[in-house]
């Protein structure tokens, strides 16, 4: 694997790659840093545009696209204490305060170095792990799959959302949408209605791009947006070596914690970032600096929300399963390269494996130096008019559309779901259940009906085989996790 | 309603496979119709206050930020209908010259609706379209109907 980590690393060097990937790693941070866009609109935007690129070379995109959405939070949770992205929540307690006392750029330098040291710590982790991980995988029959795949959609369900039945009521429509189309065994013609153009299904171009970033453009159209003044200015000194050394426990922590969470699904950044936070201020022998300009703090959370997302692509790229909606994006970043992540893929592709790990190691230092050498200039972004800002979005948005596969109706589709996708979030269902829904949706049925076929029918061989047996309890745990919850909040 | 209307769908759909166990392809849609249709009855009959499905709060500190109000409704509409006329003459007038038409619409309905507003949306949205269509088609590679290129 080193080898084929050396060999995917000089293709990323060679200059027409690097270009792109460090456009790409600019365009995830420029999303990240902007209030109100997100890491998982930048995937769901550049997604469709891999489509002219090849496999590894796209999958390599999305995943620097990734990481820079995930870091580029930082920039305004720092200057405007408004994170960018949830996984810089955690991130405004003290890099805020901290840049208030002059001391910008030292609250940002200190979150780009944790987040650098983050993202490589939890790479390491990756390359460790997955490996042993996918060969687990591989004993995994229809059975194992199918609960899996269950027991991920619920668990996203319940730890994600407040509301247990929009939850689920959103899981279940992406799950139906997905349904859409000729069936996995058998290629029956499902609710397409004579439609030519959904013979073939819902693309998961115009689906992602419609529910993420269309929705979001939509919000941004109706609601009052917040932009920082023209005047901004970023002052102060950088990081010190001292204090990045006198941090190395809490960042080794912090990593940690982002890995964990990162690999349970529909956790993720948001909450690890948070966690990690609140572990390093029980840590720390100066409790009462944290909120008014710790370091610690800033190292606390930058570091786990990068790691956060090594621990995102460990089940993505050993078991195929996303686990929240940003990663279900890069499983659609596979699959229109006619990739299925999985166990499998360690043997078929192990070129593609190597190249996620070289894209993610190649990033984090592109995210560093480029953060770093426009420490002063790059938070400008966060001035541009929104009159400029979003036809520019628009148009990105149509463009990666049509160009995935050539065809207006997918563009259309895409407006549709736009709107379907900003009425559930103005009347609070969430998106990212069903758009795991609507990835989970093949992967399930497929191996729902291949086991029953095995199983001559029975219904209890799901039950009768250890490891679905124990998914399928988690899944009905945490169902039951949920309805408690559901009525504790409600008796309270 | 949708949920019922997906389970009924789901009926007619035939199983070529039924007599191996396979339980054939309408199982699947069957129940998601059915728990569809369940969800939605738990979520009209429940009473209480439903989860939040507005944006996260913005907490932002006064003097470093603008809150800026969203465009009047007229302007949303008239944008939308830019959007539908960008889509629609997507393939009949190439990228360009949609892409430009598009922006300079919509950056001019949305920014300052003068004639000093009309021509910096003008001039921007050249630029956008250009910049755009070289940025994908020379360094991405992904190919569009209609683009103009300079040289």
């Amino acid at each position: 694997m080193f080898d084929l980590f050396i060999a995917a690393l000089l293709i990323l060097v060679d200059p027409r790659i690097l270009g792109i990937m460090t456009l790409s790693a600019a365009i995830g941070l420029f999303f990240g840093a902007l209030p109100g866009l997100s890491a998982t609109m930048a995937v769901a935007m550049v997604l469709p545009l891999t489509f002219a690129l090849s496999a590894d070379i796209g999958i390599a995109v999305l995943v620097s696209v990734y990481l820079g959405g995930i870091s580029g939070g930082l920039v305004a949770a720092t200057l405007l204490r408004i994170p960018g992205t949830p996984s810089s929540i955690a991130t405004t307690f003290d890099a805020y305060p901290l840049a208030q006392k002059g001391e910008a750029v030292k609250a940002l330098a200190t979150g780009f170095i944790a987040s650098a040291v983050g993202g490589l710590l939890s790479l390491l982790v990756l390359v460790s792990f997955a490996p042993t991980l996918a060969r687990l995988a591989i004993r995994f029959g229809a059975h194992e799959y199918a609960a899996l795949a269950l027991a991920a959609l619920t668990l996203v369900v319940v730890l994600s959302y407040a509301d247990l039945t929009k939850g689920l009521l959103a899981a279940v429509l992406g799950l139906a949408i997905s349904t859409i189309g000729f069936a996995p065994i058998g290629a029956t013609q499902r609710f397409s209605f004579g439609q030519i153009d959904l013979l073939a299904g819902v693309g998961i171009v115009p689906f992602m791009v419609g529910l993420f970033a269309v929705s979001q453009l939509l919000r941004e159209m109706t609601q009052p947006a917040v932009r920082a003044r023209a005047g901004l200015i970023v002052r102060g000194a950088g990081a010190k070596l001292g204090e990045f050394v006198a941090n190395g426990v809490n960042i080794v922590r912090s990593s940690a914690i982002g890995v964990a969470i990162g690999v349970l699904p529909g956790i993720g950044g948001a909450a690890s970032n948070l966690v990690a936070y609140g572990a390093a201020r029980q840590a720390s022998r100066r409790r009462d600096e944290f909120g008014k300009g710790s370091l610690e703090g800033i190292y606390a959370s930058e570091s786990a929300n990068n790691a956060s997302v090594g621990g995102a692509l460990l089940p993505l790229i050993t078991l195929g399963i996303p686990g929240d909606g940003v990663t279900a994006i890069l499983i659609g970043g596979f699959t229109i390269h006619g990739l299925q992540p999985g166990p499998m893929l360690f043997r078929s592709a192990p070129d593609i494996i190597a190249m996620i790990y070289a894209a993610f190691f190649l990033t984090i230092f592109l995210l560093l130096v480029l953060q770093l050498s426009t420490i002063r200039v790059f938070p400008r972004v966060l001035t541009i008019p929104r009159q400029y800002l979003l036809p520019v979005l628009a148009v990105m948005m149509v463009v990666g559309t049509y160009a995935a596969d050539n065809r207006l109706f997918d563009v259309w589709l895409m407006l549709g779901f736009g709107v379907v996708g900003f009425l559930m979030e103005r009347y609070g269902f969430p998106l990212a259940p069903m758009v795991l829904g609507f990835v989970l949706g093949p992967i399930f049925e497929t191996n729902l009906r291949r086991a029953l076929m095995y199983a001559d029918g029975n219904v209890l061989s799901f039950v009768e085989r250890p490891i679905s047996a124990g998914l399928l309890g988690v899944a009905a745990v945490m169902l039951l996790f949920g309805l408690w919850n559901t009525w504790r909040g409600r008796a309270a | 309603m949708l949920g019922v209307a997906f389970a009924w769908q789901a009926t007619g759909i035939a199983a070529p496979f039924g007599d191996l166990g396979d339980p054939g392809p309408g199982l699947v849609p069957m129940a998601l119709g059915i728990a569809m249709a369940v969800l939605g009855v738990v979520l009209v009959l429940r009473a209480g206050p439903s989860g939040d499905g507005g944006p996260a709060e913005r907490d932002p500190a006064a003097g470093d930020v603008a809150i800026l109000p969203p465009p009047p409704v007229w302007v949303r509409l008239a944008v939308a209908a830019c959007v539908l006329g960008f889509v629609y003459g997507f393939e009949r007038l190439g990228f360009t010259l949609s892409s430009f038409l598009f922006l300079a619409a919509a950056m001019f309905l949305l920014g300052d609706r003068g004639p000093r507003g009309l021509a910096v949306s003008a001039v921007a949205g050249l630029a956008a379209s250009f910049a755009i269509g070289w940025m994908l088609t020379t360094i991405m590679g992904v190919p569009l109907p209609g683009v103009f290129r300079f040289g």
